[in-house]
């Protein structure tokens, strides 16, 4: 989308050369670069940034598909375990931990459109901190954050090459589905106790729509819709997808929703369980979520296609 | 009222329990036809079950008829506990969630749902008494801070049910706050706006049964509420044995709440709006507030219930807004008055 990164580099490789030995008394130089963020803020970075700290897990993924993540030097207690995140000091992001990001030293404050409030930039502005939030509102906003976190920290082409990736996986996979002549309702859940979910407009839905389901929650003009079991119950969906974690998904979701026994897709086994990091953090890993959802909702499609490709 | 008109509001307000119960079976989050309920609801009373796999007979027998009486019983209880309450104090502003006890039964249930209960206790409890000891140590708190020198203060009485409700609210967002379990969370934070979605047939024998014997002992002590709302020295006079009927009380109250907030989370107001209306209409007597105020609040909850459920179809949205919506205007136009005592 157009409000995500018109990020044009006012002077490009000049200003990076600049930028690099420049200091707060050479203010007439020309700023590193100049870019609109997600929330169509302009943002101005005098220097390239070496000292990066995500206030979202969103952001925190992106920065990896761009090959920057060893410009991080702290990332939120809400990002899943990684081996390359294991070294890093854990920052609070709701609520935010203002002292702690900025006892962190940041020269970059990344954030995500999607999850974080928009004043705090206001708080970091206050600090000569400059803060980026990535649009991650659609799959055009995350592919062009890749390329524009890339470009920042001195990964460009990897950058670039992740998002062309991303994009031809995503496109492989609207094709394999595409040939699904009906595609099964679905309902997502976020969690298998509260029946929180997702409305029009929502990433999820775009990747369920991607995974060939029809998600039923799009009549929903509310972006966080807690669905009712008797509405469940009357659109008894084929397919319930989520976020379950660990354990057994169906009995979970069956000691918190007893009546759900008789609806199609808990009969039929058709539960399918996405792991959390890929689905409930918007960015570069929904394109696997999608996949996921795919092969559980179509195996049918994935083993003819393998017997094609054999 | 005279006696006789006392007599026909109650007889009008038993006989509207069954058109409002069929106003909360027939109207929910989606559109059933009304036949078909009635069918489903005749059927099963003569033993004929639906087949497994029904899920529109299970949207009427599983979901609606628990819903609509479960709110039914945790109005009832709640109304009751507000006139329990204001005979205590002597005060028509006194109910469980302006009074904290609401909250201290939240912050007992959420304590234990959280799993935040020392284990060697948590073992030994379950929910609605973890709901209990909450709502019993608020009331205990908010009652010995209100009371100097042999009388109660209603100024202090409410500002230590406000600062006892904003503690115990406070404890109940660090709990959910601090929970590393995100789905948990999630679960508890609607719960504490008051809802009926989770109802399930099994949560309603306790609360029931409760509910029940809290209203048939309250009925047993109408003449002693009637003589404590005189004063103290006065009852006593009467022969009432007014610090035992106080302990009794303040033990009857924290139960009931205790184990509705337990199913339903914290609902506000109805234990505000419910005795007062019934007063204004009855007069001061519990042999008529209560048996009145238990027909009406659980009729209200009923009503208040039904409207969440349509004001967004397919989605789910916490009784407890509609009561706070109806209440707090109700409770400020109480607050108004000059003189907010019993007439």
């Amino acid at each position: 989308m157009i409000r995500v990164l018109l990020y044009g580099f006012l002077v490009g490789g000049l200003s990076f050369i600049a930028g690099c030995g420049s200091n707060p008394e050479t203010s007439s130089e020309a700023p590193f670069a100049t870019l609109t963020d997600g929330l169509g803020r302009t943002v101005i970075m005098e220097q390239p940034p070496e000292r990066v700290v995500s206030i979202a897990p969103g952001a925190t993924h992106v920065v990896r598909a761009a090959g920057g993540i060893s410009s991080l030097v702290g990332v939120t207690t809400a990002d899943y375990d990684a081996d390359d995140l294991s070294h890093l000091p854990r920052v609070s992001a709701l609520p935010l931990d203002l002292e702690a990001i900025v006892a962190l030293d940041p020269d970059l404050v990344l954030a995500s459109d999607q999850v974080n409030d928009p004043s705090h930039a206001n708080l970091f502005e206050a600090l000569d901190i400059p803060m980026i939030y990535l649009g991650s509102d659609s799959w055009e906003d995350v592919r062009d954050s890749i390329v524009m976190t890339g470009t920042i920290l001195g990964s460009r082409e990897e950058a670039i090459a992740a998002a062309d990736s991303l994009e031809s996986s995503r496109n492989d996979l609207i094709s394999l589905t595409g040939s699904i002549p009906s595609p099964p309702s679905a309902i997502f859940l976020v969690s298998p106790i509260r029946s929180y979910s997702f409305g029009k407009g929502s990433y999820v839905l775009d990747l369920m729509r991607w995974a060939g389901l029809d998600p039923l929650t799009a009549e929903f003009d509310t972006p966080a819709p807690v669905l009712d079991d008797e509405w469940v119950l009357l659109s008894n969906p084929d397919i319930i997808v989520g976020a379950f974690g660990e354990g057994d998904a169906v009995e979970a979701l069956l000691s918190n929703h007893p009546t759900w026994r008789s609806l199609d897709a808990v009969r039929k086994g058709r539960i399918i369980n996405v792991p959390v990091p890929l689905i409930l953090t918007p960015g570069p890993d929904n394109v696997r979520a999608a996949w996921h959802m795919a092969r559980a909702a179509h195996p049918e499609l994935f083993e003819s296609t393998e017997r094609a490709a054999r | 009222m005279t006696g006789r008109g006392r007599h026909i509001v109650i007889i009008l307000l038993v006989a509207s329990i069954v058109p409002v119960l069929g106003i909360g079976m027939a109207f929910g989050s989606v559109s059933l036809p009304l036949g078909f309920t009635l069918q489903t609801l005749v059927d099963a009373t003569f033993g004929n079950v639906p087949a497994d796999g029904n899920r529109l007979a299970d949207i009427v027998l599983q979901i609606r008829l628990p819903r609509t009486l479960a709110a039914f019983v945790v109005g009832s209880g709640l109304s009751m506990v507000g006139v329990a309450m204001q005979a205590l104090v002597r005060n028509p502003l006194a109910e469980p969630y302006v009074l904290g006890i609401s909250g201290g039964a939240s912050a007992g249930a959420s304590l234990f749902y959280m799993g935040l209960i020392p284990t060697f206790i948590a073992a030994r409890i379950d929910i609605s008494l973890a709901a209990f000891l909450g709502a019993l140590l608020s009331i205990s708190v908010v009652y010995l801070v209100a009371r100097g020198g042999g009388r109660l203060s209603v100024s202090r009485l409410l500002l230590a049910g406000v600062a006892l409700a904003a503690f115990m609210a406070a404890i109940s967002a660090f709990v959910t706050i601090a929970s590393e379990d995100a789905n948990k969370t999630r679960a508890v934070l609607f719960w504490l706006m008051g809802s009926f979605h989770d109802i399930t047939w099994s949560d309603l024998p306790l609360a029931a049964t409760v509910t029940l014997l809290g209203g048939l002992v309250l009925m047993s002590l109408s003449r002693p509420l009637d003589a404590l709302l005189s004063g103290e020295e006065p009852a006593r006079s009467l022969g009432v044995r007014v610090e035992g009927l106080k302990k009794g009380l303040i033990l009857l109250s924290a139960l009931v709440t205790g184990v509705l907030v337990s199913i339903s989370g914290a609902i506000g107001f109805v234990g505000l709006i419910i005795p007062h209306s019934v007063r204004s209409m009855f007069g001061i007597s519990h042999r008529w507030v209560l048996p009145g105020s238990i027909l009406l609040g659980g009729i209200f909850m009923v009503l208040a219930d039904t409207l969440s459920q349509v004001m967004l179809p397919g989605q789910q949205l916490p009784v407890g807004i509609v009561t706070a919506l109806c209440g707090v205007p109700f409770f400020l136009m109480l607050l108004r008055r000059t003189n907010y005592q019993f007439k």
